[in-house]
């Protein structure tokens, strides 16, 4: 059986975000309800690429305090000392900790620089419709979902230093206002993602007439 | 008619087909992982979602470790560590830690046994397609490996400083999260929303 493929949207049906189903537009009806989950239906997020313009900004803007101001204020015998994001991954490379150095690199400098520049190129692209290609795109995209959830490991080593490290005068360390502008950052960059829709990226691409072997194999 | 799906990532349609058990099928225009197959999907689910419960409390509640540092020691359990940042006045990233690593993990497990257990007894559907569908909505925000990472950071941090003693929660966190996993691997949800369309609306129920 050989025939070109189609999206749902050019057959049209519906596919619910939520559950997958398709189905068909109900006629003189603007408001589809999906019949198996009862999720409200759009053959494209409604304003995806404007929420997602949105919370990759309101991202951007996070980014400054969480960078600037410390997310940890350590106290040794005595003498304090206010770490930032940077300066903490400095003092473990110092402390000549390269691998968990790197790590924390990683996960807390790298990989939302990198997520808040993935995004943007990929909202660009589809907003001014760039001849980029598909593969690129697609392993873009899914790298910004996949990691988005891994940058809170700062957060998470914060929590748990502040619970072990509480020793009166030998040592403690505390919590400062940056980790909480870096929890931002981290869960605007999620939503960013989350409401992306993909589907829009492969809007503008031809389909490939390719149906034979995924119909019998 | 034959059933058709479409890809979430890209839209192409596509005719759904029956898999083998242990395969999976992507779509063959971006390769997005469409669904996949597993034997005894629901209850191998429905075991682990409830090994999970059984751990959630002594993986939250009992020390993960203890340090101790010229004779004064100090321990760590998940639960204290956003207790103290809630001290600190560091609200934000208190509530996050407590929704990504308390809060989210045990809503899922117990979303996911009530539709478990609401698909092995027919329960009425409206109800169910709901929490299924917040078990979704809370999947990404539920980190614990990525806690998992944290806590090896932190040991890796402090173990030239003091020394440290794990505790019998590390080891119940650990399987917890072992759980969790295999929990996201073994749960078939092309299946649960399949079996979630047969369970009868019962006749209050408008759907």
């Amino acid at each position: 059986m050989r025939q070109t493929m189609m999206t749902a949207k050019e057959a049209g049906w519906l596919v619910c975000s939520n559950c997958h189903k398709l189905s068909r537009p109900v006629p003189h009806s603007q408001h589809w309800r999906c019949p198996r989950c009862h999720t409200r239906l759009h053959w494209r997020t409604p304003n995806s690429l404007a929420y997602a313009w949105a919370l990759t900004l309101a991202a951007i803007i996070m980014f400054i305090p969480a960078n600037m101001y410390p997310i940890t204020h350590i106290n040794f015998f005595g003498s304090g000392q206010a770490d930032t994001i940077l300066s903490g991954v400095i003092g473990l490379a110092k402390a000549g900790m390269i691998p968990i150095a790197a790590v924390v690199f990683i996960a807390s400098i790298a990989v939302p620089l990198l997520k808040l520049v993935g995004l943007i190129i990929l909202l660009l692209s589809v907003q001014f419709r760039w001849a980029m290609s598909m593969r690129q795109r697609t392993v873009m995209y899914r790298f910004i979902e996949w990691i988005g959830r891994w940058s809170m490991l700062d957060l998470f080593v914060i929590a748990t230093l502040v619970a072990l490290v509480k020793l009166g005068n030998i040592a403690t360390i505390e919590a400062g206002i940056g980790a909480s502008a870096f929890g931002a950052v981290v869960v605007l960059t999620m939503l960013a993602a989350h409401v992306f829709d993909p589907r829009l990226m492969w809007d503008n691409v031809a389909l490939p007439e390719i149906a034979a072997e995924i119909e019998e194999d | 008619m034959k059933e058709l799906i479409a890809c979430h990532e890209c839209d192409l349609l596509l005719p759904y087909k029956a898999l083998p058990s242990g395969t999976k099928a992507c779509c063959p225009r971006c390769g997005y992982q469409l669904y996949s197959a597993r034997n005894n999907s629901l209850e191998r689910s429905l075991a682990l979602n409830i090994t999970g419960l059984l751990l959630y409390i002594p993986a939250m509640f009992l020390p993960i470790m203890s340090l101790e540092m010229l004779g004064q020691s100090q321990f760590d359990t998940v639960f204290a560590g956003i207790v103290t940042l809630f001290a600190h006045d560091i609200w934000w990233a208190a509530l996050l830690v407590l929704f990504c690593s308390m809060l989210a993990p045990l809503l899922k497990k117990l979303l996911l046994f009530y539709v478990l257990m609401g698909i092995k007894h027919s329960w009425s559907k409206p109800p169910l397609a709901k929490a299924f569908t917040w078990y979704q909505h809370l999947d990404s925000w539920a980190m614990l490996e990525v806690y998992m990472l944290g806590v090896l950071v932190s040991v890796v941090k402090l173990i030239d400083l003091a020394a440290i003693h794990f505790g019998f929660g590390l080891g119940c966190f650990i399987a917890l999260m072992i759980c969790a996993m295999a929990t996201s691997v073994v749960l078939d949800h092309h299946l649960i929303w399949h079996k979630l369309e047969q369970v009868p609306n019962q006749p209050k129920a408008s759907l």
